[in-house]
């Protein structure tokens, strides 16, 4: 659906349930002549526009069409018209009886303005090289092109031309209606359309070494459908509703050339054997949901209220082979040696996969029960269970090895591991108001999961207690504390070995997400309001420390290290600052400031030759100290007589320091990341002028201004040096750019 | 562990009933004598129509017309949205408007603005009682559909009321009457550190307007977690990142519990809104040797590495949500 069928759909059912007095009218537009311009020597900025559009021109900023007759109301709503960020909506009906709404949004996703690449779209998600540069490749090198030279990296490179701005664009045409066939029922019912399009980059590779970004397609759509009925009983509701969403995507992979090889062939190693890698993408899939809800008052001023939802994910795609590798067959490999990573069949033969078509599902339960009361004098108190089970129902499929990066064959007895979890919540709480000027409050909870990883089952105990005080009628203080601890019931070690028992990660690995966990958040909050005056002052602390819990660090083997890896502590702290004031002559003044500051501490091993058997010598420790400063300024004069105006400054500066703070004894040369910080500022002044009733003016002006050091994203090379752990990587050069940018506009409204 | 655990909850509550008491006693002490309206107003509309005390009388139906005598700039009301739904659902025209809610205003109105008059304190103020109270008024009509769970959730308990969020009388927003032009700004007046947070360079489209903060959350209480619009944090994301949803051949179990294990929704410094920048955003977990867990470096970064510039993992494990090939076990096809 399109927004013209959108708006033929609304008009239509506009006039069928039109009334024949004579409509009011009310109609306003704001038309807008607006000059943009970038600093000449930083043009290639996209996130200035990442989701918006910013025109130079004259463009429609704002219609709205507002239309009433006998109860009835229409309304018609467009902004940015024509421009990448337009939207609108139709919608009317008989309020608080029946209601249409159809939309249109659209949502621009900029991602570079620079990207640089060889590859054509050919369609259907092939990306091709001319024929003539990869023979030259081929025939020059067999092994790592950019280590022979780099210049041939640079003739790569030399006719490289730059690729229309890499961006996706969200279209969402939706339509939502509501009707009450009775005094105590409500009928909804709505459906969207959401389309992707557009060109992103998307990492690749032909193995450890030759990571080849990409600028992949993007083709997709998803339908949502859902219907619900409410009953709206004056002590029992209910509800239920079920809907569909489907998934439909038109790539099913991303097929690229390798700027190293022509034609195909096999060798019983890695290397550029391939002439094209090819990679899977999003799977089309469906889910399909039904949810109930109820609630019941009880007696003694008490609630019952529960909500379950079933939700089933399915996705049957076609299976792609092994390879793409024409080349990698049983007899191509007698031919050349015969070692045991020799192909067993044609690799690239879709018959001989397990199944033609992939047999996936998931399936979801979630419920959620509360009781209420608030019949204990002053004593507000509930208890509530949750959970939420996902069930894994998809096909087990066993291959006996992969082929990597199109490469070469690697026997492996491999499963897709059906991953599934439950977790479950249980809590009590209670609100006490001790007279009307104090309230504390406290809860209780614990929360049990159940998953399919390494760890099988954990619990969570968490408490928290809340005090809320308002000394004065201006004056409001609240504060919380909480404390929660996670512990592990299982580890399982054999999630760490390979099939032939090898570990493959140490077990002394904790996950953070899973591991023991010491949590404690503390929350203070006041807020001033004498008069015209207003201050609001808060801040917040999380401490997490993750710990080792029961189990061996060593897995049972002595020469394994007694220590935890991964993340080991994630400090956050945030302090907040609002503040509105009067100004003189009429002003109004405002102001925010928010800071905060967080610390993750890393803990790994460097060894590169050992799966399970680290040394000391190899151990390093990073610290990553992140600080965030927000805030800005605004003054503003409200209406005063024909003249009205309004002037701000924001400011955004966040900084990240990635400190090595400790090395063993054979890590040795090795540098802390230089700072990254990224600032952002805007400055914007606006007056205007009503110079009717129907006409006024308004002027504005922006300075938006964007500066980047980040040693890994604000100047992404065209490829990278070569070395040890180095490779030869081919990038786009999609680089997050610097950018100063000013906007001048006047504009015209209008009330027809 | 568990002990400590109990032990300092057990500190923790105690510690905070005794400052709530402390803080009652010192507010006794300096509170002023309960006022009439303190008195008069706990009450609800219809408890105040009956409960009067004898001098005064019963409060009776006044109609809309004497309350804009005095309430003139009220009179937008009529125009409403509320008041339409009035009309069209309930059968209530205008004129009764004012004290369907207010309750009955003879008594107010007889008051003529004289305070010491304990009549002009019959009238229900929503904004002066307590906030279960404020809210019985809005749920009489607004109890189901998305109010389901309002009661008993989060912001219920945390005494927040209709009127901490909308403008009943007049819209100040575009749409559901909120008391701020936008759903952001009225969200910010508790949640501040959202309105900072969502302003650092990697956000969602909600800034520029595209979005708001019920494309994930609602509000008035919901089956799910953190009041999200559907059951999960991953649920909630599968509406818009329907590509995500699979199910895939290939799962990455830590993004199928949850997108937060690695994203950051209300914004953050690192591109795609990730929690911390890669690679140490994967060595959290990735210790095992080799290349996930080698010690990369400023000199790695100078020369362009591809395990740590632009995508750093994701240069090459690009499907880290999920793989649907044959050989895509570790992400990479």
């Amino acid at each position: 659906m399109n927004f013209k069928n959108a708006l033929g759909s609304g008009l239509l059912l506009m006039l069928a349930s039109a009334a024949p007095a004579a409509p009011t009218v009310h109609s306003e537009m704001d038309l807008f002549l607006q000059g943009v311009t970038y600093d000449k020597a930083r043009p290639l900025a996209y996130k200035f526009e990442e989701y918006r559009s910013v025109p130079n021109g004259l463009y429609v900023e704002r219609y709205k069409l507002d239309l009433g007759w006998s109860g009835y109301d229409l309304t018609f709503k467009a902004r940015n018209i024509s421009q990448r960020d337009e939207e609108a909506s139709l919608s009317g009906g008989r309020p608080g009886v029946v209601s249409y709404r159809f939309s249109w949004n659209r949502i621009p996703h900029r991602y570079s303005n620079e990207a640089r690449t060889l590859y054509d779209n050919k369609g259907n998600g092939v990306l091709t090289l001319p024929d003539g540069l990869q023979n030259y490749f081929q025939g020059a090198s067999t092994t790592v092109y950019v280590a022979t030279s780099s210049g041939m990296r640079s003739f790569f490179l030399a006719d490289a031309q730059d690729v229309a701005p890499l961006q996706m664009q969200s279209d969402r045409a939706a339509v939502d209606m509501t009707f009450r066939p009775g005094k105590e029922l409500l009928v909804s019912l709505s459906g969207s359309r959401l389309h992707r399009s557009g060109t992103r980059a998307q990492g690749s590779t032909f193995g450890h070494s030759d990571a080849i970004e990409l600028p992949a397609p993007i083709n997709d759509d998803t339908y949502d459908a859902s219907m619900g009925m409410d009953y709206l009983g004056k002590s029992i509701q209910a509800g239920v509703k079920a809907g569909v969403s489907k998934f439909e995507n038109a790539y099913t992979s991303i097929v690229w050339d390798n700027p190293k090889r022509l034609t195909d062939r096999y060798t019983n190693t890695t290397g550029p054997n391939a002439s094209r890698g090819r990679i899977s993408t999003a799977p089309d899939n469906l889910a399909k949901s039904l949810n109930a809800s109820l609630g019941v008052d009880l007696p003694m001023k008490s609630r019952f209220s529960a909500d379950a939802g079933y939700v089933i994910m399915t996705q049957e795609d076609t299976m792609l082979p092994y390879t793409i590798n024409s080349a990698m067959t049983a007899a191509a490999a007698a031919a050349v040696s015969g070692t045991a990573n020799d192909p067993p069949f044609d690799l690239s033969d879709p018959a001989n996969l397990p199944a033609r078509n992939l047999d996936m599902e998931m399936r979801v339960l979630s419920q959620k029960y509360r009781l209420s009361t608030k019949g204990l004098g002053p004593v507000r108190a509930s208890a509530g269970w949750r959970s939420y089970k996902l069930e894994n129902k998809s096909e087990e499929y066993a291959f006996p090895g992969r082929a990597r990066y199109d490469t070469s064959w690697s026997v492996e007895s491999l499963k897709n591991r059906l991953f599934e979890f439950e977790r479950r919540n249980a809590d009590a709480r209670a609100d006490v108001d001790l007279g009307q000027r104090v309230a504390v409050g406290a809860v209780v909870g614990r929360e049990w999961v159940e998953r399919h990883r390494e760890v099988e089952k954990s619990e969570e105990d968490s408490a928290s207690g809340s005090l809320v005080f308002k000394p004065r009628h201006d004056l409001f203080l609240s504060s919380s504390y909480l404390v929660a601890e996670r512990k592990m019931e299982e580890f399982e070690i054999a999630d760490y070995k390979n099939s032939a028992g090898t570990f493959i990660e140490m077990p002394g690995l904790r996950r953070f997400d899973v591991t023991d966990r010491d949590r404690k958040q503390g929350r203070v909050a006041a807020q001033f309001a004498p008069g015209e005056v207003s201050l609001g002052l808060s801040a917040q602390v999380t401490n997490d420390e993750f710990g080792k819990g029961k189990g061996d660090l060593t897995g049972g083997i002595t020469t394994n290290q007694n220590k935890m890896y991964g993340l080991l502590e994630q400090l956050n702290r945030t302090y907040g600052t609002e503040l509105s004031f009067p100004l003189l002559a009429g002003l109004e003044g405002g102001l925010y400031y928010e800071f905060e500051w967080s610390r993750r501490m890393v803990q790994s091993n460097s060894n590169a030759t050992s799966t399970a058997s680290q040394d000391a010598a190899t151990d390093w420790k990073i610290r990553a100290l992140e600080r965030s400063k927000i805030g800005g300024v605004s003054v503003k004069l409200p209406p005063k007589g024909r003249w009205d105006a309004a002037l701000g400054y924001d400011l955004v500066l966040s900084r990240l320091d990635t400190n090595i703070v400790e090395q063993g004894s054979g890590l040795v040369g090795y540098q802390s990341f230089k700072q990254a910080d990224r600032t952002q500022q805007t400055a914007s002044a606006r007056i205007g002028y009503k110079v009717t009733d129907n006409i006024r003016l308004t002027g504005r002006y922006s300075w938006d201004k964007f500066d980047i050091t980040d040693y890994a994203t604000d100047d992404v090379p065209l490829f990278s040096v070569t070395g040890v752990n180095l490779n030869d990587a081919t990038y786009l050069g999609a680089s997050v750019r610097d950018y100063v940018v000013q906007t001048v506009g006047i504009g015209l409204s209008y009330v027809f | 562990m568990e002990r400590n655990l109990r032990k300092k909850v057990l500190a923790g509550l105690a510690a905070a009933l005794g400052v709530g008491a402390l803080l009652t006693r010192l507010s006794a002490q300096e509170s002023p004598s309960p006022t009439p309206d303190q008195t008069a107003q706990s009450q609800p509309a219809g408890a105040a129509a009956t409960n009067q005390p004898a001098e005064i009388g019963m409060p009776e139906f006044v109609g809309a017309e004497t309350c804009l005598a005095c309430h003139a700039g009220k009179e937008g009301f009529k125009e409403s949205l509320h008041a339409k739904v009035l009309l069209n659902n309930k059968r209530i025209e205008f004129s009764k408007t004012c004290e369907t809610c207010h309750g009955p205003g003879s008594l107010h109105a007889a008051a003529a603005g004289d305070r010491a008059n304990p009549g002009y304190f019959t009238i229900k103020n929503p904004r002066k009682v307590k906030a279960v109270e404020a809210n019985a008024t809005c749920l009489q009509c607004h109890g189901g559909g998305k109010r389901v769970h309002w009661i008993g959730g989060v912001h219920e308990s945390k005494n927040v009321t209709c009127q901490s969020c909308h403008s009943i009388h007049e819209a100040k927003s575009e749409a559901f009457q909120l008391v701020k032009e936008t759903q952001a700004e009225t969200c910010y007046q508790c949640h501040a550190d959202k309105k900072a947070q969502i302003r650092k360079s990697a956000h969602m489209p909600l800034v520029e307007g595209k979005m708001g903060c019920t494309s994930c959350h609602e509000p008035h209480g919901s089956g799910g977690e953190k009041l999200m619009v559907k059951a999960s944090v991953n649920d909630t994301c599968y509406t818009c990142h329907a590509d995500k949803r699979g199910p895939f051949l290939w799962e990455h179990d830590p993004v199928r519990e949850s997108c937060l294990n690695c994203h950051n929704p209300h914004g953050t410094h690192n591109d795609k809104m990730l929690v911390t920048k890669a690679p140490l955003l994967c060595q959290r977990c990735h210790v095992a040797t080799r290349h996930p867990s080698t010690l990369y470096d400023q000199t790695y970064a100078n020369k362009g590495a591809n395990k740590l510039v632009n995508k750093a993992c994701a240069n090459c494990h690009s499907l880290i949500h999920g793989s649907n090939h044959p050989s895509g076990n570790f992400f990479a096809r």
